[in-house]
């Protein structure tokens, strides 16, 4: 659909009150006037959209401020988003259930597939890094049928797990036990340590590609904003790209000095150990844990000998 | 471009979260001298019982609104408290924001840490300018939370929640122990303490609806465990509190010897095994009610015995105008 940026944009600009008509969309992408009102047309009849053209201002506002552009228009994360959503609200069981399992089954709809894959990669909400990081983990040991080492409430188990379950505010995840044919259900947030039978590389780089969403809030509450290191790299990165799945601007060309975002301490140093660096300028507060870190790993080593 | 960093500060998580910051930040700055149950006793922290009726963890810090709660258990010490919060998503709250900064910074200037809602409470104990970070222990681990000036009081939650400490009084040790026990009257007897909202009951309902909960089977299982261990500690705490305190009055004494009874009942609920073990515990906790539902009227005997000008109801124009 060739007309998508030239709907936004009209969208947008009824939403920011400005009245636009024909002739700004014309003008704004130079296109014909005649093609400027197919566009609207093809909102109002195929979109539906509530248009309604106010003669005085010369331009178009919606009936309804409620309305929104159809899921056509939705990215591959927001859909994302929306299939975590409705899986989450399938499972929800507290009051007004059904209510919102009706929302769900809605929601469902617009997520563009017969059914909701729920075991494609997650997004991240507002919620403990280390769980999200958990929930990636089994959703990829769900998909490709992987056994899960763990450590939960100080036992060591071997799982195969079957599916994510959500109840009142925690996440479980159901799994075989490898000592019986028993299902067995475990709180996620009582689950120490987890890692993949099976597979031998490492999935940080994957996980710290997904960005800790801050930025969505379901609350309206302002952005979470991610801390910033200074570290000067060896090799330069692409223009506008990621180091190895975090952000990073370049501060310094011939420095090779990069600005990397970064949410979740602890995934950052996992990266700093594992990764090629030259120099790490700030944050002190940064440099201190990584050097703590660091002279640990070493007091163990040396007591090993 | 100044730092501060507050070593003496250490928090350790055993009792309310709110406590265990209060009593970091105190002891640090040598403002409280004692064993943690003292100060939980004399702030009537010990005795706030929240139950979400289906056991949710936030039950352990829903005793209230906290500016109303906190500010009364401080001022019992004879504390000066300011505290600030709100919810997140208001406009305004970016300004609030910035000022809390300011008065975060020159209080760890004085030298007296800061109790913050991280998630649950905890203490800022440092600030780097340069870095633009908040240094906050949680309690749990020994490692620094570190947050940005940016993202103060951003959390999971929709509201944040900062609370300063300043200059002391000295207070007559009978009258804190009076005003605690009162307050233990009032918690006890109030079902509800965030109406219009009736799913977290209080004092001697909550004990019914931790009981109605566990009934039913239809509960949060980690929440559960949480209100439980947080329960026994707070039990345990009055108990040890009222032990130090009842050569006072006879009716603390007691009042002691329920909650001595009282500890025995509740020493090995758990939920570990399964089976029988619900009913046990429904039972011992339908005992422990009891118990302290007779230790209360011990406190409100004693409460009669005094006056209690904060919270006459009989109108004197002196306190209720503003002439």
């Amino acid at each position: 659909m060739s007309n998508t940026h030239r709907i936004q944009w009209f969208d947008q600009q009824i939403r920011e009150a400005r009245y636009p008509n024909s002739n700004h969309l014309a003008e704004r992408f130079e296109i014909s006037k005649r093609q400027a009102q197919r566009d609207i047309e093809y909102m109002a009849a195929s979109l539906r959209a509530p248009l309604l053209y106010d003669a005085k201002r010369r331009g178009y506002s919606y009936n309804d401020s409620a309305y929104v552009l159809p899921h056509l228009f939705m990215s591959e994360d927001e859909k994302r988003v929306l299939r975590y959503l409705v899986h989450r609200y399938s499972q929800y069981d507290y009051d007004n259930a059904d209510t919102t399992r009706r929302v769900a089954r809605l929601l469902d709809r617009f997520t563009d597939e017969s059914e909701s894959e729920q075991y494609d990669r997650l997004p991240m909400f507002n919620a403990d890094p280390r769980l999200m990081q958990l929930v990636l983990l089994l959703t990829e040991a769900i998909k490709h049928s992987y056994a899960v080492r763990l450590v939960y409430e100080g036992e060591q188990l071997t799982i195969q797990p079957t599916r994510l379950l959500t109840r009142y505010n925690d996440e479980y995840v159901a799994a075989y036990c490898d000592n019986g044919q028993e299902q067995r259900q475990f709180r996620l947030s009582s689950i120490a340590y987890a890692v993949m039978v099976g597979q031998t590389t490492a999935t940080a780089a994957t996980a710290a590609a997904v960005n800790p969403a801050a930025c969505l809030d379901e609350s309206g509450a302002p952005s979470r904003k991610p801390f910033t290191a200074k570290v000067r790299l060896r090799q330069p990165i692409d223009r506008g790209g990621t180091w190895d799945g975090f952000a990073a601007t370049c501060l310094d060309d011939a420095s090779l000095l990069y600005g990397v975002d970064f949410y979740d301490m602890n995934m950052f140093l996992r990266h700093l150990m594992m990764s090629d660096w030259e120099e790490l300028l700030a944050p002190k507060w940064l440099r201190e844990k990584l050097r703590l870190h660091c002279s640990d790993v070493l007091t163990r080593l040396d007591k090993e000998r | 471009m100044s730092s501060v960093y507050l070593n003496n500060i250490r928090m350790k998580r055993e009792s309310k979260s709110f406590i265990d910051s209060l009593y970091a930040v105190l002891t640090a700055a040598g403002l409280f001298e004692g064993p943690k149950y003292r100060l939980s006793g004399l702030t009537g922290m010990a005795f706030k019982f929240a139950v979400h009726e289906r056991l949710l963890p936030l039950s352990v810090t829903a005793y209230g609104q906290w500016g109303l709660e906190h500010a009364a258990a401080i001022d019992n010490l004879g504390l000066l408290t300011i505290s600030d919060g709100g919810r997140t998503r208001h406009l305004t709250f970016r300004r609030y924001q910035q000022e809390a900064i300011r008065w975060i910074k020159q209080s760890l200037d004085r030298g007296v840490g800061l109790i913050y809602w991280i998630l649950e409470f905890g203490v800022i104990h440092g600030y780097d300018d340069e870095d633009g970070v908040f240094f906050i222990q949680d309690g749990w681990s020994q490692e620094d939370h570190i947050v940005l000036y940016d993202n103060l009081g951003l959390n999971v939650t929709p509201f944040w929640c900062v609370e300063m400490i300043g200059e002391k009084v000295d207070m007559p040790i009978d009258e804190q122990v009076l005003e605690s026990v009162r307050s233990a009257i009032h918690d006890w007897q109030t079902p509800f303490k965030l109406l219009p909202d009736r799913e977290i009951a209080s004092g001697k309902l909550a004990y019914d609806f931790f009981i109605q909960a566990l009934r039913s089977g239809n509960f949060d299982e980690a929440g559960a465990r949480y209100i439980l261990d947080s329960y026994r500690y707070a039990r345990y705490e009055i108990r040890d509190y009222l032990s130090e305190v009842k050569e006072l009055w006879p009716e603390l004494a007691e009042a002691h010897m329920y909650y001595e009874e009282l500890g025995h009942h509740i020493a090995d609920l758990s939920f570990d095994h399964s089976g029988g073990g619900i009913q046990e515990m429904i039972e011992k906790l339908a005992a422990a009610a009891q118990l302290e539902d007779r230790s209360v009227g011990q406190f409100s005997k004693l409460s009669a015995r005094y006056a209690d000008p904060s919270r006459t109801i009989a109108t004197r124009w002196i306190t209720h105008s503003a002439r």
